[in-house]
């Protein structure tokens, strides 16, 4: 009898082991072969390329640099006076959106490049001040500003970042809204997005 | 497919989309620039955002599903569940109110940890192994503080307004306290199903290594957050 439950208390010891064993493996399987590529862009093994997670974690880790050094911000803001060898430009863009609709317009401009911009409407807009960093993952963006029902906003920039900048507006009501910006810098390129396609504007 | 083999399956297979998701460290992108704007009072989204931390938490879901894996009777249940509560409660409301944090990747893995300990106590291990067993109510409750502990570090690492603050945090814990109700009713009527077949006691040791698994991967998960991010 004693040696049976000995037997059986060795046997039930082996299987606890033998499982969590087996636990440990499989958890350390997946986390080098699939969350490391995935989180942190690590791929000791290749799995990652392989099943397509590297790009997830590249991107994943682009976006995090990318938001750290917007937290940090100020980076651009080096020094007080910031000499500028294009010319300067006085640009005033007018903008119609007819019931729920939007429209997007953006500037390119260098990292410390400063903006000086002043949009009225004509009705209450949501609007969006952002921007895209030049090399980021399609689709991403770097809020600067979000409100909704507003009818005018002014005010200066200085990009943290070389890439585009600029505004998303958003007409809610169901009466057509004039958008009426009026911004100076020393851009030479400007985007505006409408119903899916792009139309570029060039100043010299 | 078997039972334990699907249930192993979804439960890998939820752990890899929260994963995926997680980039914000616990609380989403939108819902923290929502924190840090607040200015006083916000009863109503702080509730929200408890439940929502909870329900989606599958660190805090998989430490429950191990501490009422065996308990049968209700009277057990409400009462290790009470010990969870009064543990992360403590620390959750001491911890952001006093301005006590730690690393975030450490505590997790330390939460990881525990999802692996009550896996292991579920399989008969420290009885088998040490002979005895350590007091299964302190450990819920000990865990209990580490789990709360980290949700204070995460709500501190945004720079929350004092105006309403302790309002805000009362109303978060309360929101993790509902949240728990209803993760836990959905666990419970689950586990109440799968207990009238035939093959729960059969499959509850490979069930339990399997949460076992998911600890040790989330133990891993963090602990190469730790090393990896600067």
């Amino acid at each position: 009898m004693t040696t049976t439950s000995f037997d059986d208390g060795t046997t039930v010891r082996t299987r606890i082991a033998a499982a969590a064993g087996c636990a440990l493996l499989v958890a350390g399987l997946l986390l080098v072969a699939v969350v490391l590529p995935a989180e942190y862009a690590v791929d000791p093994l290749g799995t990652g390329a392989k099943l397509g997670l590297l790009d997830l974690g590249i991107t994943g880790q682009q976006v995090d640099k990318l938001n750290a050094e917007a937290a940090k911000g100020g980076a651009a803001q080096g020094s007080i006076v910031v000499d500028q060898d294009k010319p300067f430009v006085n640009d005033t863009e007018e903008f119609v959106l007819g019931p729920r609709e939007g429209i997007e317009f953006k500037y390119r401009l260098d990292k410390g490049q400063a903006l000086l911009y002043s949009w009225t409407a004509t009705g209450p807009v949501n609007f969006e001040f952002h921007a895209e960093p030049d090399g980021a993952p399609k689709g991403y963006a770097q809020t600067y500003e979000k409100k909704d029902a507003q009818r005018q906003a002014a005010g200066t920039l200085t990009a943290p970042f070389p890439g585009i900048h600029g505004w998303y507006w958003e007409n809610t009501t169901s009466a057509p809204v004039t958008v009426s910006l009026k911004a100076a810098g020393f851009f030479t390129l400007a985007h505006k997005f409408v119903g899916g396609g792009v139309e570029n504007k060039t100043f010299k | 497919m078997s039972r334990p083999a699907i249930a192993s399956a979804a439960a890998l297979i939820g752990l890899l989309a929260c994963g995926a998701v997680l980039d914000a460290h616990g609380v989403s992108g939108k819902d923290a620039v929502f924190l840090e704007g607040l200015r006083g009072r916000a009863i109503g989204p702080l509730l929200y955002l408890g439940a929502k931390h909870m329900v989606t938490g599958y660190d805090h879901l998989l430490f429950l599903v191990g501490v009422i894996f065996f308990l049968y009777r209700l009277r057990d249940v409400v009462q290790y569940v009470s010990l969870f509560t009064i543990g992360h409660s403590v620390t959750l409301l001491g911890g952001v109110l006093g301005g006590i944090r730690a690393d975030p990747y450490l505590i997790d893995a330390i939460i990881g940890f525990s999802v692996v300990y009550k896996a292991f106590e579920n399989m008969d291990g420290f009885r088998r192994f040490l002979g005895f067993q350590p007091d299964t109510r302190a450990a819920v409750l000990i865990f209990g503080l580490f789990h709360g502990f980290g949700l204070a570090t995460k709500l501190q690492e945004f720079s929350l307004a004092p105006e309403g603050l302790v309002a805000n945090i009362v109303s978060f814990n309360v929101g993790v306290e509902i949240g728990q109700g209803l993760a836990l009713t959905a666990i419970l009527i689950a586990l109440t199903y799968w207990r009238t077949r035939t093959g729960f006691l059969r499959h509850a040791f490979a069930t339990n290594a399997c949460v076992m698994a998911c600890g040790f991967l989330l133990v891993g998960y963090q602990l190469s957050g730790y090393v990896l991010t600067p």
